[in-house]
């Protein structure tokens, strides 16, 4: 008896598993299906970023400039990185 | 408008290390020509002058790369060049004051900025090194930060003094080695037909603004080979004369 109690046990969270991956498959694939492009962030009005939904090319036309030339000497091959910090707006 | 760029460097007649870095971008977004250049002369006397100065080049550098197509696309105001670059100003002196304490080292470096596009020029400048404008005459855009200069402003030193005054190279404040660094901001209109010319102090220590122009007048900077001639040309008369500093020049010709 008990150990018809215990095969039925883990058929049910079997089941129960099983259906809490299906669900979880049917939300991602929601949600892909929602995206349409690239995620492009601008600041609002008080410089604050937002998302807006934009295609890849107009994302990479708008903020590409071709360069025609570079010319550039540096004696040092080391440098101290100094990583671009998002302008904080006041 | 369209640009013409070129930059010459040498590390003059006694120093083995340069410790001057430039860097000049022509650039281009929706058919319309800009150029992007900075000049940073690392300081002599302290050590690493050139970590420091190649540091300050490669931040701006990924400034421009980051950012500048945002702000053309957004309109481009005197305001955001000036909020961003001293944001990129202020991050360097912080960063490279760090990197020295942490290793037990002072380093600093002067800094000139340029940006010129079709209608506006932006220049910023912290130290010695310095933007002309050359066209029928020899026009110095920005303000050196020398302790010279400021008496020269004040009226307690005359400029012909200046010229051989032991002090002549002493600083008010480079990027690295000053607690705050304020940077000066320039603006004014591009002009057709003209050479814009952002040079260490070594470049002009023992030049006049007379030769400058014989050398790198509009009418003779026709071509980038030509400017790339005309700038070694200058440079191996200064080294004549025995200038012992880094000799370092960034020419833009525009023409229309």
């Amino acid at each position: 008896m008990s150990q018809m109690v215990q095969v039925w046990g883990k058929a049910a969270s079997a089941a129960i598993l099983g259906l809490c991956f299906i669900l979880l498959l049917i939300c991602v694939i929601g949600k892909l299906r929602k995206r349409k492009g690239a995620w492009r962030v601008q600041p609002n009005m008080a410089g604050y970023a937002t998302n807006q939904d934009l295609s890849a090319e107009a994302v990479q036309a708008g903020l590409s400039l071709n360069i025609l030339t570079d010319i550039v000497y540096c004696e040092s091959e080391e440098i101290i990185p100094i990583p671009y910090i998002e302008i904080k707006y006041f | 408008m369209r640009f013409m760029v070129s930059a010459s460097t040498d590390a003059g007649t006694v120093k083995t290390t340069n410790q001057d870095s430039v860097s000049v971008q022509l650039l281009e977004r929706d058919g319309k020509q800009m150029v992007f250049a900075i000049l940073c002369d690392g300081m002599g006397g302290l050590q690493k002058g050139e970590l420091a100065s190649a540091s300050v080049i490669h931040a701006f550098r990924s400034w421009c790369s980051q950012r500048l197509a945002a702000l053309l696309k957004n309109g481009l105001q005197d305001g955001d060049i000036r909020r961003e670059w001293t944001q990129v100003i202020t991050d360097c002196n912080k960063k490279i004051k760090t990197y020295g304490r942490e290793n037990g080292v002072r380093l600093g470096t002067t800094a000139t900025v340029l940006l010129l596009t079709q209608q506006r020029y932006y220049v910023a400048n912290v130290g010695d090194s310095r933007v002309y404008e050359l066209q029928t005459q020899v026009v110095q855009i920005t303000r050196d930060q020398t302790m010279v200069a400021r008496e020269i402003e004040m009226g307690l030193l005359a400029p012909e003094q200046a010229e051989t005054d032991p002090r002549r190279s002493v600083l008010l404040q480079c990027i690295g080695a000053s607690e705050e660094v304020y940077a000066d901001f320039f603006y004014g209109t591009t002009l057709g037909n003209t050479v814009y010319m952002l040079c260490s102090d070594g470049f002009r220590h023992k030049i006049t603004p007379e030769e400058m122009l014989a050398y790198l007048e509009p009418y003779r900077m026709s071509s980038p080979e030509n400017m790339l001639r005309n700038e070694q040309a200058l440079i191996r008369l200064i080294k004549e004369r025995n200038e012992r500093d880094n000799i370092t020049v960034a020419t833009i010709r525009t023409y229309e």
